[in-house]
């Protein structure tokens, strides 16, 4: 498996080149050139000119045949394609287009919050959803089975957003049991997650209940299932043992896909709450066609993908020996 | 030996919902009046075909039915071979009453059942050592490591070679046969009274089948053990087993032994399924059909009447009409039938056959 | 002078604008810090994110006001009187005009000094005194092609020499090269303390310019210092010092030690007197040591914290209003007896449904021009869309502007659906032949704008007009306006200055698209009276061309108006000395709290 892994992290690169190229594609040839609307409106041609310069978009698309015959044969690769690659690969993204803040580092400052909020949510819907979905698959077609069913699409077709503003009003503010909004950095600040990761875990339930509850039943009338029991297991050992396990690859499916938009933030939540996190920045970068922080996050999702389905093949292997790594 | 049955399944009853046309919610006795019994060391096959119930009233005697949907509406199953911590052996007492606890420790150590799907039943993420020891983990006081020798040599017993290296394999790595191999050592390791045997061989050829069979045999003679054994397979059931149920629509049609089944079917369906069996060296245009050798006997004792044969499991009023028990219209015979109006009297009779054929063969 | 361009039907507008009107009116409030220490501060909220604190790069209001707070002009707005007056800022005195009102001499004061700061090495980061040359390269950075400004419309072909210095920037390869000792004409630092600037053409609003924070005083030490990282270090002359930036969470600002003598005005105008905004009078400012913004961007929590008394001061969202404000206008109850207060006052904005004349259909045919205005009822819309927060446009100029005329009332800038039929009867014949659909650019895609467009769609069916409503992004629908591609868009425009010059220059043909002049309004007559408003001093036959300007466009109806906008604000009566000010920025310095009775109210 070792051997394996390291193959996957050799090929990683090229996948990371595939990646560049689409996103070079994307926003440098299909979208064009961005430096008028950089410039805004009632802007001078001289400021387009100037951006057009600040953003590359004077330099040929992929090979600048012209400087390397002025300042040498390196002078060639002085063109987008090769600084959109050089700037990805030393992970210089530029300024951002309306806060003039280095990309860099509003990800790596939004990344904290947004993963403080919400890995806690993913992982505490994750382990009450395959809980919950483990049980219910025990006594399917039972009266509790239905009206979970039934509240899981209650839960899901209740908005997010009238979950939250409830939850803010209820609970932060009638009750006082939480804050408001607010966010400090460190375990200070813990205070400030617990009723938002609530609330998203809470919203989250509804579609992972369903999903784990259909992954289980596949499994719960397997005859394995009905081994174990005619050997005398109990209920929780042959739900998490057996079942659990060969139940495993649907939800590492579903968790490794899962993982790199953790990095995306929560919009509602983080804007709710008031944590400063990633969630916004992409749908505000996407609103004010912010190209240099839509390309990191794209860039940055697209790597995380690459890892996160080498992530996924070695925990299926880990958890089915029928897997072999090749 | 005993001459007390080990375990006697009486009058019982599963349903199990069917939405009929409406949607509308209907239950369906899936088996209805079951009545079985088996002795230690006796072999009792139910035959019977696909949907008979067969495997319903085997499943409950571990209350292995799914409940929901399933639903045990009568009977009693009364276990005498003991409850560890509960009661002595020879008391009996009615598993259908068990708390999932209790049941517990019975499952997999005083009756142990091995399933028909050998390639389906193995759990596929674990290796054969780990499923095994599991068993015997749970019902024994043992170490783990005094749990890997008990597995190895439930391996050993059931013919498998070097078992000390399969324990480590997964079940994808064996042949179905010995997965099946595995699964009898699985349930024996903790060398049980009763095993409930579902069909252990259909999924193998005949001569893996008929080593297994030998097998069970053999481990039932060493360790006086009673065996339920299910099956559609005629074959088996005639060079095997001590006393058969055949059973159909849920319902015991007759029950007796071995010998009296096969030369003196009563019930019109056990006719006719002993006529559709093919016999070595005769030729035919094609097999007759069960419904073919359905035949009522002439010879049907007096006092009783016996319904003819159909195709329909569910007619009104039941199979074998709504009159109908288990008579012993004959010694050691039991056949679904009534009385007649003439024979009033006639108590309906749970079997009881204490016939074991090595017996016979001793006389 | 640009002012902030809204695209909008006004309720979104509402959101931005009042967001970073609140932001600049609500940075307030206080509270005695935590325990026993007594450092006053004061909490508000920001409705939308501080995008920088480089004035040179601020164009949107929300940050204008924030960085106010650290740096100063050379003049500000009264901070009491009415109407709005200039008084001098980091100036000694108001400037000196020549005869022939091009040459401006400023005198600044002898005690502005820049905040301490790491960037001052030679004074081992002791600021040092402000001097003229400050501001001259505080303005060049502006002119510097290479910084990509948004804020060179102030100086552009104002004054003299000053685009040929851009012009020279643009040949500089990099932008470290720029020579910004490099004389400009009209530019000159006489001594440290005198500055003079020489326009191109007479331009009277020149002295409201530079009480516009983007020609604020930033030190060069600290721009060359922390380069591209100026905007997250701000080093000023004002109030306050940043000490703390929590991007999209949270901003702190902390009186600033060497801030120079500036006291509260002594005088105001009429009740300010009786509402106590007199009784700090003289004392040195700020009076409020910590300023703390939260940004909250969503109504609900901003809301809940403020009615929760953890901000002093808080706008009322939409859903809110109904069960704060009662329909006389008055606060209820709850609120009333928290100590929160109601104020009301009227913003200096006009929106509208603009035409692009360009287009022919539109552009030719002013009768359907009259039956769109005069099919559009403005108390529903106010009613349906603003709960009332307003009052009908009738035509361009706001009420608090000189040269607004209630009596410009133009028969077609009412609802009069009969004369609207009649109109679109008339539309016809010119068109020759019934009306094609009109197709109205949204600039957002949410549910206001759908009900918007809805109701918009209603109402021109009556009449007999169909209207197709396009929604897209806020960028796309710039976009489209801009290349002169929509035909009908939704408007706003919100002055900055007092000044109606402000507003006219709209509807001035040479600023058409891609100019400020989105509806390509072009009349001759119009023009003529803009160039000659535009030199005009001050004067009561400024005030007549005025009018005349605005009779042309109301006769010529180049968009719906729609309406005015009013403000409504709530804040806690322990912030003191709270007056609303719709222009002024670096407010935060005159408020004062009440710690005690914040203490009697809220327990904090």
């Amino acid at each position: 498996m070792f051997s394996y892994i390291v193959r996957r992290l050799l090929y990683t690169p090229l996948v990371v080149i595939g990646v560049l190229i689409v996103t070079f594609m994307l926003f440098r040839v299909v979208q064009g050139d961005v430096s008028a609307e950089y410039a805004g409106k009632n802007a001078s041609a001289e400021t387009i000119a100037e951006y057009r310069k600040e953003l590359g978009f004077d330099k040929p698309l992929f090979i600048n045949s012209e400087a390397a015959s002025e300042r040498g044969v390196l002078a060639v690769f002085d063109s987008q394609f090769f600084h959109h690659f050089k700037n990805a690969v030393t992970l210089d993204f530029g300024r951002a287009r309306v806060s003039k803040q280095k990309v860099s580092s509003l990800l790596a400052e939004g990344a904290v919050p947004s993963l403080t909020l919400t890995v806690p949510m993913f992982l505490g819907t994750l382990i009450t959803a395959v809980t919950i979905s483990l049980f219910i698959a025990l006594v399917r077609g039972s009266t509790l089975d239905t009206s979970v069913v039934v509240a899981c699409v209650c839960g899901m077709s209740l908005p997010f957003l009238a979950l939250i503003m409830f939850g803010q009003y209820f609970f932060a503010y009638k009750l006082e049991w939480f804050p408001v909004f607010g966010y400090e950095p460190g375990f200070a600040g813990a205070k400030y997650f617990v009723l938002p990761v609530l609330m998203g875990v809470f919203a989250g339930l509804g579609g992972d209940v369903r999903f784990y509850r259909t992954v289980m039943l596949d499994e719960i009338n397997a005859d394995y299932i009905r081994t174990a029991k005619a050997k005398g297991q109990n209920t929780p050992r042959i739900l998490y043992r057996h079942l659990l396990k060969n139940a495993m690859i649907p939800i590492i499916s579903k968790v490794v896909l899962a993982i790199p938009f953790l990095f995306l933030g929560s919009l509602l939540t983080e804007r709710f709450f008031g944590i400063p996190g990633l969630g916004y920045l992409m749908v505000e970068a996407i609103g004010q066609r912010d190209f240099q922080i839509i390309n990191a996050m794209t860039f940055v999702i697209s790597v995380l993908f690459v890892l996160g389905n080498l992530a996924t093949d070695v925990c299926y292997a880990l958890v089915d020996p029928r897997v072999t790594l090749n | 030996m005993s001459d007390t049955p080990i375990i006697e399944i009486e009058d019982l009853a599963v349903s199990f919902p069917v939405p009929d046309a409406a949607g509308r919610g209907r239950r369906f006795n899936a088996v209805q009046g079951v009545n079985l019994s088996v002795y230690p060391a006796q072999t009792l096959a139910v035959v019977g075909e696909s949907g008979s119930g067969k495997s319903v009233s085997a499943m409950s005697v571990l209350q292995l039915i799914p409940t929901p949907p399933g639903k045990y509406e009568s009977g009693k199953i009364v276990w005498r071979g003991g409850v560890p911590g509960h009661t002595q052996e020879g008391t009996g007492v009615d598993l259908l009453t068990f708390d999932d606890k209790r049941m517990r420790a019975v499952r997999g150590n005083q009756i142990a059942m091995i399933f028909q799907e050998p390639m389906t039943s193995l759990n596929p993420v674990y290796t054969i050592g780990d499923q095994i020891t599991e068993a015997v983990l749970l019902h024994q006081q043992v170490t783990r490591a005094e749990a890997n020798q008990i597995a190895i040599a439930a391996l050993s017993d059931v013919g498998i070679a070097a078992p000390a290296s399969r324990l480590k394999e997964y079940p994808h790595q064996l042949s179905g046969g010995m997965r099946q191999r595995v699964m009898i050592a699985m349930a024996l390791a903790c060398q049980p009274t009763l095993l409930l045997a579902d069909e252990p061989t259909t999924a193998l050829d005949v001569t893996i089948q008929a080593q297994i069979l030998e097998l069970l045999r053999k481990l039932q003679n060493e360790k006086q053990m009673a065996v339920l054994l299910i099956t559609h397979d005629l074959g088996v059931v005639a060079e095997n087993v001590d006393t058969v149920a055949v059973m159909y629509a849920g319902r015991v049609l007759e029950y007796a032994s071995v010998f009296d089944v096969f030369q003196n079917p009563m019930h019109p369906y056990t006719r006719g399924l002993l006529k559709s069996m093919p016999v070595l060296g005769r030729e035919v245009d094609r097999l007759p059909t069960v419904m073919d050798g359905a035949t009522i006997p002439e010879d049907f004792p007096a006092g009783f009447t016996v319904h003819p044969h159909t195709v329909d499991r569910n007619p009104p009023g039941g199979y074998g009409g709504p009159n109908s028990h288990l008579y012993e219209v004959a010694p050691n015979h039991w056949v679904l039938c009534e009385p007649t109006a003439e024979n009033k009297d006639a108590k309906p009779a749970h079997p009881r056959l204490a016939f074991r054929r090595d017996a016979v063969a001793a006389v | 002078m640009r002012s902030r361009l809204m695209f909008a039907w006004p309720i979104a507008v509402l959101m931005l604008v009042s967001g970073s009107m609140l932001g600049c009116s609500e940075e307030s409030g206080g509270q005695n810090g935590s325990g026993g220490d007594a450092t006053l501060t004061t909490r508000g909220a920001l409705s939308s994110k501080v995008r920088g604190m480089d004035p040179m790069d601020i164009g949107d209001t929300t940050s204008s006001s924030v960085a106010s707070n650290i740096f100063d002009c050379l003049y500000q707005y009264h901070y009491l009187k009415r109407p709005y007056e200039l008084i001098p800022s980091v100036a000694e005195s108001m400037p000196t005009v020549s005869e022939d009102g091009l040459t401006y001499t400023i005198t600044l004061r002898d005690d502005v000094y820049f905040q301490d700061d790491e960037c001052f090495t030679e004074t081992e980061g002791k600021g040092r005194k402000v001097v003229a040359n400050d501001f001259i390269y505080s303005w060049k950075r502006i002119a510097n092609l290479k910084n990509v400004s948004k804020n060179w419309w102030i100086f552009d072909g104002r004054i003299k020499g000053f685009n040929e210095f851009r012009k020279y920037t643009e040949g500089v390869t990099d932008k470290k090269d720029v020579d910004y000792d490099r004389p400009v004409e009209g530019l000159v630092a006489v001594d440290d303390r005198t500055l003079q600037i020489t326009l191109t053409k007479p331009w009277p609003q020149v002295v409201y310019m530079m009480s516009h924070l983007p020609t604020a005083v930033v030190p060069r030490e600290a721009v060359e210092h922390y380069g591209d990282e100026f905007i997250n270090h701000p080093v000023g002359t004002g109030p306050y010092m940043l000490t703390d930036w929590r991007r999209g969470s949270k901003i702190v600002f902390e009186r600033n030690p060497n801030y120079r003598e500036e006291f509260y005005p002594s005088e105001g105008s009429e009740g300010d007197k009786e509402a106590g905004r007199l009784d700090d009078a003289g004392k040195r400012l700020p009076l409020i040591d910590r300023v703390e913004l939260l940004i909250i961007e969503e109504d609900q929590p901003r809301w809940l914290k403020f009615v929760q008394g953890d901000l002093d001061i808080g706008g009322i969202p939409k859903d809110n209003f109904d069960t704060a404000v009662t329909p006389s206008r008055g606060l209820t109850g709850d609120l009333r007896e928290k100590g929160i207060v109601l104020e009301i006052y009227e913003d200096p904005a006009t929106f509208w449904y603009g035409f692009n004349m360009e287009e022919p259909l539109l552009g030719n045919n002013l009768p359907l021009r009259q039956a769109l205005n005069l099919a559009i009822d403005r108390d529903e819309y106010l009613k349906l869309f603003l709960n009332d927060r307003g009052m009908p446009a009738r035509g361009v100029l706001p009420p608090m502007l000189a040269g607004y005329d209630p009596d410009v009332d133009s028969p077609f800038t009412v609802y009069d659906p009969e004369l609207a039929r009649k109109k679109v009867k008339e539309a016809e014949a010119i068109h020759g032949g019934p009306i094609p659909p009109i197709v109205l650019t949204m600039g957002s895609t949410d549910s206001v704008a759908r009900q918007t467009g809805q109701w918009f769609t209603r109402a021109y069916q009556q009449v007999g007009i169909t209207l197709e409503v396009d929604y897209m992004d806020w960028p796309s629908a710039q976009e489209k306006v801009k290349t002169k591609s929509a035909q009908m868009y939704a408007m706003g425009w919100v002055a900055d200055i007092p000044d109606a010059e402000n507003f006219m220059q709209l509807f001035y043909g040479p600023n058409a698209s891609p100019g400020t002049n989105n509806m390509n309004y072009q009349n001759d007559e119009a023009d003529a009276l803009y160039e000659k408003l535009s030199v005009m001093e001050e004067s009561p036959e400024r005030v007549e061309v005025i009018r005349q300007m605005q009779k042309k466009v109301i006769d010529d109806l180049p968009c719906v108006f729609t309406l005015h906008r009013k403000a409504y604000l709530l804040r806690y009566d322990w912030l003191r000395n709270y007056k609303p000010h719709v222009f002024g920025y670096g407010l935060a310095k005159y408020r004062n709290i009440d710690a005690e009775l914040r203490q009697q109210r809220v327990g904090r």
